[in-house]
Parts: C-alpha cells; sequence; structure tokens
C-alpha cells in the first residue's frame, strides 16, 4: 500500500506491508506545498497503482 | 453500464481524490465521519456507478463495519455523509389499527397498519411487496404501497388456473 503523508513536516510517500508497517519514506522530490504534494499523489496512483497492488500481493506471498 | 474492474478502481481514485479535496477546502465536513468508518463516495454526475456504489454499501454494513455514503459535490450547508445500516424489515404484529386507501385512477393501495400514529422513516422498494415505509427504531412495516394493485393482481388470478393445473 501506498501512502501520500504529510506527518513529521513534510510531504513524502510511505510504502506499507499488509502488517501496515512502513518498509519505504521517500520524500517527494522539490519540496512540494500540501496542495502540490496531493495532485502528484493523484498522478501517482492514477498511474501506477496496478504496480502498486501487484507487488503488494507479491510481498504477501 | 457496469464498469471494468479496472475502470472502476481508476474512478474510484479520482473520487477518493475529490473527496480529499473538499475535505481539505472544508474540514468540519467530515466532522461527522468517526474514524475507520468504510466511505463509499457517489459523483453527482454517475446514476449507475451510484447505484452500484450503493449495493456495496449495503453489503459492507451487513458486516457490521461502519458504513457511510459520501454525495461528493453536494451543496454548502447539506451534510455529505451519509450513514449507511442494514435493516430487516418485518410485518408488524402488535398494536395494528390499520386503514387502507385505493386510488382508482393511479391504481396505488396505501395501507397504514397504525392508522397515522407512527412514522415509517425509511422507504424500501421492494419488488414483491412495492414500497415499504419502515420505522428506524423498531424495523417494523408502518406502511406498505402498493402499485398497480388490481392490474398486477387480476394478472396473477387469470395466471391462477393454469398454475394449478401444472402443479396437480
Amino acid at each position: 500500500v501506498a501512502r501520500y503523508d504529510g506527518a513529521h513536516g513534510f510531504a513524502h510517500r510511505d510504502l506499507l506491508d499488509r502488517e501496515g508497517r512502513v518498509v519505504d519514506k521517500r520524500a517527494i522530490p522539490g519540496g512540494p506545498t500540501y496542495g502540490e504534494a496531493l495532485q502528484i499523489g493523484r498522478q501517482d496512483f492514477t498511474a501506477n497503482w496496478r504496480r502498486y497492488r501487484d507487488a503488494f500481493i507479491q510481498a504477501a506471498r | 453500464m457496469t464498469d471494468t474492474p479496472d475502470a472502476r478502481i481508476t474512478k474510484n481514485i479520482d473520487l477518493a481524490f475529490r473527496f480529499l479535496e473538499e475535505v481539505i477546502e472544508e474540514p468540519a465536513r467530515a466532522d461527522t465521519l468517526p474514524e475507520r468508518a468504510t466511505l463509499f463516495l457517489l459523483p453527482p454526475d454517475d446514476p449507475g456507478f451510484n447505484q452500484e456504489q450503493m449495493v456495496l454499501a449495503q453489503m459492507a454494513a451487513t458486516t457490521g463495519k461502519e458504513t457511510f455514503i459520501w454525495r461528493l459535490g453536494a451543496p454548502k450547508g447539506e451534510q455529505p455523509a451519509v450513514p449507511v445500516r442494514s435493516i430487516t424489515p418485518r410485518w408488524p404484529r402488535a398494536g395494528i389499527d390499520p386503514i387502507a386507501v385505493y386510488d382508482r385512477d393511479s391504481d396505488i393501495l396505501v395501507v397504514d397498519f397504525f392508522n397515522g400514529t407512527r412514522r415509517g422513516e425509511i422507504e424500501i422498494g421492494t419488488r414483491e411487496f412495492g414500497v415499504l415505509l419502515v420505522d428506524s427504531d423498531t424495523e417494523e412495516i408502518v406502511v406498505n404501497v402498493v402499485p398497480r394493485f388490481l392490474s398486477a393482481n387480476l394478472a396473477m388470478t387469470s395466471s391462477t388456473p393454469n398454475s394449478s393445473i401444472a402443479g396437480r
């Protein structure tokens, strides 16, 4: 699961495993505002949801 | 038209971000949502999709999850979050004081089991019994509205002899 998050004071993307543990945390390049980060997240999920889903299912096996 | 599963996922992603934008713009709109509520998002311009969402929401509600629909683009001042609950309507057994009104022109029969003394806030359309107005607290049917009352029953009567012959 991917999560765009504004905790810790900066916009970043977390990847979580099926137990809800954060396995990857990446700052969004360019230090976007939260509003910009929201749009980046929207584009990312729209374009890449299949990849996120497949990786999640693969990791769960 | 029913979306393919992939189209449905893509649409739900778009709706999820529209939901986020609405809540960011006016956070108080989400005040009525409990933590970890299950949300089904209804766009204002897609009745076919919304019908499917409603079915899914009702199924989710039967599992005991706190389920809500969220009307995207709801006018200001209106509550966009509406709780979805699962109810099992039952015919009343006690305290019945029925009154029936038949309107010949529209061929509609209305049966009020409590002679106007109780309200049925929940409206449920059924194929078998027409429209049921149900008391939200007791889940009792308060009013039954039967459309095509005579025409449907005449059709049933005329088909009965054949059915009974076939059953012998």
